[in-house]
């Protein structure tokens, strides 16, 4: 048998017993006093009798990956994606300039203490934790609150600190009304790269210019902090 | 000349018909036409798949804290009542009617004056499930299944599969939901009242950035390409949440908390009014945006709480007793308006039929109550075995299956033959007994049932429907 086809059989084996793919049937072998044995199926296999998606992978991709980012058991932590915690979506919006003691009902200060349930909050008296599961709802709601909140974040960025570049205030757009770099990497948390301004500029192209109600903002100026708020922040 | 269809692989499938009934949705279209659009492009198979889903909608009646014992004034025990019923709990002695016969399968069930279904003509299965609980608001004994898997999850398990819809299964508070394989994540909302919020963001208002429903397909589509951006948007470990997002970027312009919020109309419609007690209105309004939201095709599962008052006093004067026959009235009348819309509309995922045809509703909780009354007409909680109360649609046999006899000792059921058995465990009672709902919810498909059950044959306490 040639090498590489070893190669690639060992891997998928190695693989497939270490990442913990399970098989949907499973045997147990009996055996008896006398040494005799018999296979018999498992009692009960309760995996659905549905077709999942093909999730099969080229091994060395995954070999390559695990090389990169380390063992499962270390990589799934980095890259697993639960719900924002909403302690850690008020920090965030307080620190990119929102007001939290905002009274308006639609205000992202009001969609937050009216969607407590909706953003998986604890309810101690039910002894349950608070839930780290993006459902639709929470989505739903956590994206409303960027959009809403996105008037105030451009209106105030300038003077939040979290956006401060060495010591200089940013503004989300420049002179010429294009999206700032800088302001994009201080609303996702990380450095931009020149596709999010493209997408950013092309948003506010698109967007129409009709002002969000009680603001001097644009709907393509909301929408496109909005989008990139979102993106970034649908995992923690 | 033969016309070319586009080839969807089986994995695909799912997936295909979620978006195409959830754009339609979204773009307000009526379900024949999204049928007729799907026959042209993929065939006329796949829009007959399509046309009638293969499993039914859910409602499950989570009702702890004793509220299920008001469920015992529309299905008593048959022991219980008679006029010579000694101190009996149940509301309306010697005035109960018999259920229908519908089947072989059928045992007798008396029904009071109050019981809902009867003019849409549902036969209602009830059963000894489960164990009795100490107080709580999260009963589960009558909802086992298999281990971590437990009723609700495993039918929203075989929903997502047979009938996808945007958001699989919302729960008004936190209820009973286990970890089925291949369940969805459960929608939970604070009450009955914020149901319709899931479909309405502040965005999308008037004078919101989203109002505008190019704005809205623009956020939408922008989100969605910020998100490939990612290094990690590839990751396994992520995709589920990123196409939780996609969903939600979709929905989040899509107002339509105007088309499920209840009006005064349908309130009046319900019977509730200024005066209808707190727990009655909330029940009305979660069941008005169900019917709503279910003729929306956004959903096939609600769970919902129900009562949680412990009436341990229900019955204890002559003015208790009043009070209380008001509350079963209001209560039942409630469930007929509910089932009375769900009549009245066609099922836009099963042509032909009407959209309460397409249901299963269980009522379950933990303290179902003592059907004779204790000292000082105390209604105690020392009930010999709790109840799980189904609206089967013929799928599950009608009639009680176990008694509570007059005194006070039980009769158990054999989920094989249906019949009474003497001796038997209540506990192992309540999987064969969740099975047979599951069973009903996949329109008798029994080999999704055994994906999650490995108890006893349940060929008793199921029937077979031509559909």
């Amino acid at each position: 048998m040639r090498p590489a086809l070893v190669l690639r059989i060992s891997t998928v084996a190695l693989f497939g017993g270490c990442l913990g793919k399970m098989s949907s049937e499973s045997s147990v072998t009996l055996t008896d006093s006398q040494g005799g044995s018999a296979t018999a199926a498992a009692a009960a296999p309760m995996t659905p009798s549905y077709n999942h998606p093909d999730t099969t992978q080229d091994p060395f991709t995954v070999l390559a990956r695990v090389i990169e980012e380390g063992p499962p058991e270390l990589s799934s932590r980095l890259h697993s994606c639960s719900k924002i915690k909403i302690s850690a979506l008020k920090n965030l919006l307080v620190g990119l300039g929102v007001d939290l003691n905002a009274t308006s009902p639609d205000s992202a200060a009001g969609l937050i203490s009216d969607g407590q349930s909706t953003l998986g909050a604890p309810a101690f008296a039910a002894r349950v934790a608070e839930s780290l599961m993006l459902t639709t709802a929470t989505a739903v709601k956590l994206f409303d609150i960027f959009v809403q909140a996105s008037p105030e974040i451009i209106a105030r960025m300038p003077s939040a600190k979290t956006c401060m570049n060495a010591g200089q205030p940013t503004s989300m757009f420049d002179s010429q009304g294009k999206c700032n770099p800088d302001a994009i990497s201080c609303l996702k948390g990380s450095p931009s790269n020149g596709d999010d301004k493209a997408l950013c500029d092309e948003v506010l192209s698109k967007g129409s210019n009709d002002l969000v109600a009680g603001t001097q903002v644009t709907a393509a100026q909301a929408m496109a902090v909005a989008v990139v708020l979102s993106a970034a922040h649908t995992c923690e | 000349m033969k016309k070319n269809h586009l080839e969807i692989p089986n994995s695909a499938r799912r997936d295909f018909m979620k978006w195409t009934l959830g754009m339609g949705a979204a773009l307000g279209l009526k379900p024949w036409k999204i049928f007729e659009a799907t026959e042209s492009v993929v065939g006329p198979a796949m829009a007959d798949q399509m046309s009638c889903a293969p499993v039914n909608r859910f409602i499950g009646n989570v009702m702890g804290n004793g509220g299920i014992a008001w469920m015992t004034q529309f299905w008593p025990h048959t022991a219980f009542t008679s006029k010579d019923s000694p101190n009996t709990s149940f509301y309306a002695p010697g005035s109960a009617t018999a259920q229908a016969l519908r089947s072989s399968g059928d045992a007798p069930l008396m029904l009071g004056p109050a019981a809902p279904f009867q003019s849409a003509g549902k036969s209602i299965s009830a059963f000894l499930s489960g164990s009795v609980g100490g107080h709580t608001d999260t009963p589960s004994t009558a909802l086992a299944l298999n281990g971590s898997t437990s009723l609700f999850d495993a039918i929203a398990a075989v929903q997502q599969l047979g009938s996808p819809t945007l958001v699989p299964a919302i729960s008004i508070s936190q209820l009973p939901y286990g970890a089925a394989p291949g369940a969805p994540s459960l929608t939970t909302v604070s009450a009955g009242t914020n149901f319709s919020d899931l479909f309405a963001s502040a965005a999308s208002k008037a004078g919101g950035a989203l109002a505008n429903p190019a704005n809205a397909t623009l956020f939408d589509a922008y989100y969605k390409a910020n998100v490939t951006l990612q290094a990690a948007a590839g990751r396994a470990t992520r995709t589920t949440a990123f196409q939780t997002g996609r969903v939600a970027a979709n929905l989040l312009g899509t107002n339509l908390a105007s088309q499920l919020k209840p009006t005064p109309e349908d309130y009046a419609r319900y019977g509730v009014d200024a005066n209808t007690a707190g727990n009655l209105a909330t029940i009305a309004g979660t069941l008005i945006t169900t019917f709503k939201a279910f003729r929306h095709n956004l959903t096939n599962m609600v769970l919902q709480p129900g009562m949680q008052d412990d009436p341990h006093k229900a019955f204890a004067d002559a003015n208790a007793s009043k009070i209380s026959t008001q509350t079963i009235i209001q209560l039942g009348k409630i469930w007929d308006a509910f089932m009375g819309d769900m009549m009245s509309e066609p099922d836009p995922t099963c042509a032909g039929a009407k959209m309460g045809d397409n249901l299963i509703v269980t009522w379950t909780g933990d303290q179902p109550k003592r059907p004779a009354l204790g000292s000082a007409n105390d209604w105690s909680d020392d009930a010999p075995a709790n109840h799980l109360y189904v609206l089967g649609n013929d799928w599950i046999t009608g009639g009680w299956h176990g008694a509570v006899r007059g005194d006070l000792s039980v009769q158990l059921w054999d989920p094989t033959t249906g019949q009474s058995i003497s001796g038997g465990n209540v506990d192992a009672l309540a999987k064969s007994a969740s099975a047979a709902v599951l069973y009903a919810v996949t329109k008798g498909d029994i080999a999704k049932v055994k994906d999650f059950y490995n108890g006893p044959d349940i060929g008793g306490i199921t029937a077979k429907k031509s559909m």
